[in-house]
């Protein structure tokens, strides 16, 4: 498998913080990759220094490229999203497929329109008098037309209702993603997307807090549900989280081998908001 | 190519109102305010009229009088929709690289293999190319239609049609100096297109305080500190070659105003002298080719090259500035 993002020290200074703070990354091809992280963590901006919307420092290449030389060449191979509001609001849908259509070498027009036939949008309507599920789907049609190596998708459903944003990932994942194309997602939504995700990448403060597989992850995290007769021995494995349920404590553990904690209780894999939540206590305090 | 041309047609859709609108309600609004006014003169009589009545006796000078005000009537649509394309160029040149930063739809447009050099070329040749040809055409049209009421308004007269039409000394005098003179207005607006697209690329809002205060601030200064010393020669200078010419070159006809356009030698603006011995066709070709001669003047150069140069900062400036 070749590698597709490589990050190595990247770091990006605004006059009085660190928005990312020395930022080592490795994304695979045929991977989904979560970037979570509390408002703020530095995942916009890592996404914009692989698109290259940004200045940084450190060294990082996309597809082999360095954002920073390469960016047209690079735009060719990289799609995408930002969020809901940025399709201009006076193009209409005719012309916005008419101008992808001739400015980018790899989008096919009957795939677009055939994503669009399952919609309700027309061509002559404009992005201004669309709801911000139609706009999206307008996106997505536009993005999955195009034969493209990386999807960059940053809160791709904010704002969105439950029918969009299912229909929104059930479309990535049917109808796009492939072993050849690697898909980045930022989203606070970790619920939704929990299930298709290969990889988890937690930002925090600028920093890379966690970054596992999600097959690693239920190797290497537990969580146990625990009587009161366990519970000081569950404590003195050093977990990473605790939570009472129902006169039980949960607790979350990191690197105990499975094997140590069986006596104790059922072993669950914890949920990826779960670890979330665990990892970045304090963030906020 | 293909990129470009793309590029520039999304700068059309997106300023059809400006771009085509605007001049076509310009001119229309000329042509006919042209026709009541014909109308009106028809029933309450006097005006141009008594200029029709002349054009019967066929003397030369009659015919040179009776071309003049066709002239003139000619030249109107292209006046107003000139005023109209100023407005139109300025608030589209000081926006054009910021309101798409300010909606943040630069992502979408970002996201595509499309060049920064060529996005803002595409928007710099707009407004040096699309707009005033478009504007150019428009008042052709409008200049046909003006003298077309005027020859239906002499033929009512009793006056014969065709004589009005071809009979005068010049009648397609006025469209070709409206297609003679764009090349002149492109390179003269170079500086203020290229100027205010820098300020459009460098701000965060609120550009026209930096595209007009910035050059009229300084000139303030520039005044008081040079009138203080007892010369204002600095002052003037300033204010004329750059603080008016930056902001307000867009105007078309406004390079009446440079240096080498004041002065006779180059340039003879039509005098009632002029016209009694040579005649308008003379004066006008004279004229079109004296202009075309302020292209290679100090003014012109000068300006052109500060308008490239501000247009390739806008590029540059581009490249990283992704949100207002």
């Amino acid at each position: 498998m070749s590698t597709v993002i490589k990050a190595r020290g990247l770091t990006k200074r605004y006059k009085t913080t660190k928005a990312l703070d020395g930022v080592d990354l490795n994304i695979e091809a045929g991977r989904i990759v979560g970037l979570i992280g509390p408002n703020g963590a530095g995942k916009t901006t890592a996404l914009k220094a692989m698109l290259s919307l940004i200045r940084f420092e450190g060294e990082l290449s996309v597809l082999g490229m360095d954002p920073r030389r390469d960016r047209n060449k690079l735009m060719e191979q990289v799609c995408f999203i930002a969020d809901v509001a940025v399709l201009p609001r006076w193009i209409r849908v005719r012309e916005v497929i008419d101008f992808v259509a001739h400015t980018h070498p790899r989008f096919h027009r009957e795939r677009c329109e055939q994503f669009l036939a399952q919609t309700k949008l027309t061509p002559k309507l404009r992005v201004r008098q669309m709801s911000k599920g139609m706009i999206v789907q307008l996106h997505l049609a536009l993005v999955m037309a195009i034969d493209a190596r990386v999807l960059v998708l940053d809160e791709p459903t904010l704002g969105l209702d439950i029918l969009y944003r299912k229909q929104f990932y059930q479309r990535l994942l049917e109808d796009y993603f492939d072993e050849e194309k690697t898909i980045i997602v930022t989203t606070h939504q970790v619920e939704e997307i929990e299930h298709i995700l290969t990889d988890l990448i937690f930002i925090r403060d600028g920093k890379v807090a966690l970054d596992t597989s999600m097959d690693t992850l239920g190797e290497r995290f537990a969580e146990v549900m625990v009587g009161p007769e366990h519970s000081e021995a569950a404590r003195a494995l050093n977990p990473l989280d605790e939570r009472q349920v129902f006169g039980k404590s949960v607790f979350l553990f990191d690197g105990v081998p499975h094997k140590q904690l069986e006596a104790m209780g059922e072993i669950r894999r914890p949920s990826v908001s779960d670890l979330f939540v665990a990892t970045m206590k304090g963030t906020y305090a | 190519m293909k990129t470009f041309y793309w590029l520039v047609k999304r700068e059309f859709w997106e300023h059809r109102g400006g771009f085509l609108w605007t001049p076509l309600i310009c001119a229309g609004l000329v042509v006919v305010l042209n026709i009541l006014s014909m109308i009106a003169g028809g029933i309450i009589g006097g005006g141009f009229w008594s200029v029709w009545h002349q054009l019967t006796t066929g003397s030369p000078q009659d015919l040179r009088n009776a071309g003049t005000v066709l002239n003139f009537l000619a030249m109107m649509p292209g006046v107003v929709v000139s005023i109209g394309l100023f407005f139109v160029l300025f608030s589209y040149c000081m926006k054009n690289l910021s309101s798409d930063r300010s909606d943040r739809s630069i992502l979408f447009w970002k996201s595509l293999p499309v060049s920064d050099l060529a996005t803002v070329l595409s928007k710099a040749f707009s407004a040096i190319v699309v707009a005033p040809v478009i504007a150019v055409i428009v008042s052709v049209i409008g200049a046909v239609l003006m003298l077309l009421t005027a020859a239906i308004a002499a033929s009512m007269q009793g006056i014969d049609f065709g004589q009005v039409l071809w009979g005068l000394p010049q009648p397609g005098q006025v469209v070709a100096t409206f297609i003679g003179l764009l090349p002149v207005y492109m390179v003269w607006m170079l500086p203020s297109v290229g100027w205010l697209m820098l300020c459009s690329a460098w701000t965060r809002g609120r550009t026209a305080r930096w595209a007009l205060g910035l050059p009229f601030g300084l000139g303030a200064i520039i005044w008081w500190l040079t009138a203080m010393a007892g010369n204002s020669d600095i002052g003037g200078w300033y204010w004329h070659h750059v603080a008016l010419r930056i902001a307000f070159s867009v105007f078309p006809g406004s390079w009446a105003l440079s240096d080498q356009a004041r002065d006779p030698s180059y340039l003879r603006w039509s005098s009632g002298a002029d016209l009694q011995v040579h005649g308008m066709d003379h004066l006008f070709g004279q004229t079109l080719a004296s202009q075309y001669q302020l292209l290679l003047t100090p003014d012109f150069l000068w300006g052109a090259l500060a308008g490239i140069i501000m247009i390739g900062i806008a590029v540059w400036l581009r490249r990283w500035r992704t949100e207002l």
